[in-house]
């Protein structure tokens, strides 16, 4: 018997949740929450295998709600069911701790399933998701301002970094001087740095490039 | 007060024109007539001098005639002449071989320079011996007795003119007689008779006058009796030699008082009666006078053809002078209109103007300026300086500018603030140049001055109501978008759970439903029908605004919506760096970022043809939200919409959260849209600095 409470503040939806359990064998409902507070002193208070959280209900955000939930329950496996159809709240969700991310349309067909998965230990996701995270996990830091430049202005850099001057990458790129001092001022400008030295010493730091007395 | 104006310069006129005319008018005048006298005496005293001098000369002349006929007769009476003489008398002139001789002789000395050479006789001056046989020869009584009158002298003695019929007309003679003495030189043996012809000498002597005239003539002249008689040809009558004859008595004629009066000059009537000036002497050794006259009228003529000249001359002057008078004049009223018109223009010109010296102080400032700033032109020429008027802030400027000005000796709209004697501020608009003396120094500023708290009350009136303008669109767009919010989230939490509600009971239906009947092909297809109206839901919930970007924040929105647009626009290469960090950002500034992306990439899309589109996002040391979005696009040239109200809405909404928003183009490296939106309204509550 798998004992599950129901966190939504859409009575029609826990009804129709509860519904699917009715319909099969051996899951209880144990506990409703229609908001943020409640769902708090249910999990608290309740004897819960899984908990079924809306993420988007009054009170408090969905994010910060399985923070609290998972800082007060860790073991406790939270399967978030989720209006939202976009894959980043499932990533958020399961960042923060989460089990598994569910859909509210296609609860009628994986509830149960996905109640057995997460109920067990495991996760509960779409392939897409976790590609997603995979890739997050593996993803250098974000915020390195070179990320921000666009290709153009990233080759346009590798070559200040090597020591070229601009007429030179003018001529190797058949762009006018004028363009280039343009890019190098927007390079500057996205990296938030004063002058060429700046970059170089931000190039060889983050082993994007040889400096030319080196190569 | 134009007709004022033109009375008092036509008194003016009278006044410094015409009287200094009148005035120079009547000396010139006084001059010509004082002139006129002076010349006249002059003239007088000259052809006095003239005419005497004449006459001195023709004396002259006839003497040296005379003195040459009297050396004739002492060459041809030598010894053998007198002997011969005082033989053939002796002979009682019978010898016709001695009389061969002596004529012989006479021929030979006279023929040639005389009319004709006769011996008389002592006796009764009768001819003895001639050497002209011609029928006319005289031998009047007159010159017998001139040769007898010689004869008692026993001096040689110059005949009077006389003259006689001859054959076709009448002739005048003259003659010298010259004794002739026997060896001894004691008895007078005959009188020895030259007989001139005044014609060939005489009359031409008299009758040539030095320069040209019209009226001058020479005359000789002696006393026959009560009478006085011309003696040579005259210039201006027919008669000839001693045939014209005057009255002794009749003082009106020059000839008549000449010879009553001796040498001397005359002032009179010639023999025509008309007035004449004359100079008449005595021929020493002769009866005769000589007279050199000239007409009053032709003196008179050339002095006045003189006078005319001057006269014309002078007027010509004259009317120069009043000319110049004149042009003078008229410039001189022209300058002074036109100073007059300038001085008017100065003072009420539609701006201020002032002048200041080297130490800024007030050296003329005009009546517009004084009324804008209240003072009166003692209180300020010579006491106060320029800066003495500045408000505080305005001469710190003012003081900025000053180096500047005396470098380059020139300002152009510098905007100041005055305070007006009552303390009140003007705006004025100031533009100065400096005026230098010919060594080049500073001598004082010309400054225009224009009142320009109209434009500055317009302006703040613009810019209130452009204030306003930008609240109600910031309004506007919050209001919009709260409303979106409300919408997106009505929709995709109420209808969105009736649906998911829905298909759980669909579904349920489904399991209890017996299988493969047209019940259950009936309820899969509901199923299908609600998980696409859950997908409509969902998708006009995320145009209206995306929940994400409160829920989750600016990052996973702006994720969310690449994604969604590469979905959509898979020709186009999508790049998103998104560079966040942990910062969160929230509110506005998310919603603006947010719509701004949406905005480029919907532009993009409309108008670029772009192939790339890379989006940067970045956060500056958690106070600046840094945004751009670049394509490689056609540019912003071609962009017909680049320009329209989805770019100003963009602007509208950052210079709503005091960001900037900057779009430059380079020509076929596309489109950047570079956003800065400052975060610090989040964190300090509001204050944008």
């Amino acid at each position: 018997m798998i004992r599950v409470a129901i966190a939504d503040d859409h009575l029609v939806v826990r009804q129709g949740v509860r519904k699917i359990f009715d319909d099969a064998a051996g899951y209880q409902v144990v506990g409703e929450a229609a908001n943020a507070e409640d769902t708090l002193q249910l999990v608290r208070e309740a004897k819960i295998d899984v908990l079924i959280l809306d993420m988007s209900m009054p009170g408090r955000s969905g994010i910060e709600l399985i923070k609290q939930i998972k800082a007060e329950k860790p073991k406790l496996p939270v399967l978030v069911l989720s209006m939202h159809g976009e894959e980043q709240y499932a990533v958020r969700a399961i960042k923060v701790g989460a089990a598994g991310y569910l859909t509210k349309e296609s609860a009628a067909e994986e509830l149960i399933n996905a109640v057995n998965k997460v109920s067990m230990g495991s996760f509960y996701i779409t392939p897409t998701v976790a590609e997603r995270l995979a890739l997050e996990l593996n993803a250098t830091h974000d915020a390195e301002p070179h990320k921000l430049l666009s290709d153009r202005e990233f080759e346009i850099f590798r070559m200040i970094v090597a020591g070229q001057k601009g007429c030179e990458i003018a001529a190797a790129l058949s762009l006018s001087s004028k363009t280039v001092s343009t890019y190098k001022a927007r390079i500057l400008q996205k990296m938030q740095m004063g002058n060429s030295a700046e970059l170089i010493h931000y190039a060889i730091e983050h082993g994007l490039s040889t400096p030319a007395y080196l190569a | 007060m134009a007709i004022a104006l033109n009375a008092r310069l036509s008194k003016e006129f009278w006044v410094s024109v015409a009287l200094p005319l009148l005035v120079l008018a009547l000396v010139v005048v006084g001059v010509l007539a004082y002139v006129h006298v002076s010349a006249r005496n002059l003239t007088r005293s000259n052809i006095a001098n003239d005419l005497e001098a004449i006459v001195r000369l023709k004396a002259g002349q006839i003497e040296q005639w005379q003195a040459e006929r009297g050396d004739d007769a002492n060459l041809i009476i030598t010894r053998q002449f007198s002997t011969d003489l005082q033989q053939w008398l002796a002979g009682g002139r019978r010898s016709r071989q001695m009389e061969q001789r002596l004529r012989a002789q006479l021929e030979f000395f006279g023929a040639s320079h005389y009319f004709a050479l006769s011996l008389r006789s002592p006796v009764d001056g009768r001819i003895l011996l001639t050497t002209n046989s011609h029928p006319d020869l005289p031998d009047l009584p007159p010159i017998r007795a001139q040769a007898v009158a010689c004869v008692k002298s026993g001096m040689p003695a110059f005949g009077d003119l006389h003259v006689r019929k001859i054959a076709g007309g009448m002739m005048t003679t003259t003659g010298l007689f010259t004794p002739v003495r026997d060896a001894a030189g004691v008895q007078i043996l005959a009188v020895l008779h030259l007989i001139l012809d005044p014609e060939e000498l005489l009359f031409p002597l008299l009758q040539t006058w030095p320069g040209v005239s019209a009226s001058a003539e020479t005359q000789l002249l002696r006393r026959e009796g009560d009478e006085v008689v011309f003696l040579n040809k005259l210039r201006h009558h027919s008669a000839a030699p001693l045939q014209l004859r005057l009255p002794l008595a009749t003082p009106q004629f020059i000839a008549a008082r000449v010879i009553q009066n001796g040498n001397g000059f005359y002032e009179g009537n010639d023999y025509r009666g008309m007035p004449s000036l004359a100079y008449g002497m005595a021929v020493a050794g002769t009866h005769w006078y000589l007279i050199a006259k000239i007409d009053t009228a032709e003196v008179a003529a050339r002095l006045n053809a003189v006078m005319t000249y001057s006269a014309i001359l002078l007027a010509i002057m004259l009317l120069a002078s009043a000319w110049w008078l004149i042009e003078r004049r008229r410039k001189e009223q022209a300058l002074l209109a036109a100073l007059a018109e300038s001085e008017d223009l100065y003072q009420n010109a539609a701006c201020g103007y002032h002048s200041l010296d080297r130490e800024c102080v007030f050296v003329r400032i005009n009546d517009t300026e004084l009324r804008m700033l209240g003072y009166d032109r003692e209180e300020l020429v010579g006491k106060k300086r320029i800066q003495d008027l500045h408000t505080p802030e305005s001469l710190r400027r003012f003081k900025e500018h000053y180096p500047h000005f005396i470098a380059s000796g020139q300002v152009r709209d510098l905007e100041f603030e005055f305070l007006r004697k009552d303390g009140s501020v003007l705006p004025v608009l100031i533009s100065a140049s400096m005026v230098r003396d010919s060594a080049g120094r500073y001598l004082m500023s010309h400054t225009t001055v224009y009142d320009i708290s109209e434009r500055k009350r317009a302006e703040q009136e613009l810019a209130a109501y452009t204030e306003r303008l930008h609240q109600l669109s910031t309004h506007l767009q919050t209001v919009r978008e709260e409303e979106r919010a409300r919408v997106a989230r009505e929709l995709h939490d109420e209808l969105g759970q009736l649906l998911t509600a829905l298909k759980i009971d669909i579904v349920r239906l489904r399991g209890q439903a017996p299988a493969d009947t047209a019940m259950t092909t009936q309820l899969a297809e509901m199923t299908a029908l609600v998980d696409q109206t859950i997908a409509s839901v969902r998708g006009i919930a995320a145009d209206l605004r995306p929940i994400m970007l409160d829920e989750l924040g600016l990052k996973s929105a702006v994720e969310w919506l690449s994604e969604d647009f590469a979905k959509r626009y898979a020709h186009i290469s999508f790049k998103l760096a998104c560079a966040l960090d942990d910062c969160k950002v929230e509110g506005e500034q998310a919603t603006a970022a947010y719509r701004i992306i949406q905005e480029c990439l919907t532009n993009v899309v409309k108008h670029a043809q772009a192939s790339k589109i890379h989006v940067a996002i970045g956060v500056r040391e958690r106070r600046q939200l840094h945004i751009s979005v670049q394509d490689n696009g056609r540019g912003l040239q071609q962009h017909g919409g680049q320009g329209g109200f989805g770019l100003l809405g963009m602007r509208e909404r950052v210079s709503a959260l005091g960001g900037s928003l900057d779009v430059s183009s380079m020509p076929g490296e596309g489109v950047v849209v570079d956003v800065v939106i400052s975060l610090a309204q989040v964190d300090g509550g509001g204050a944008v600095r």
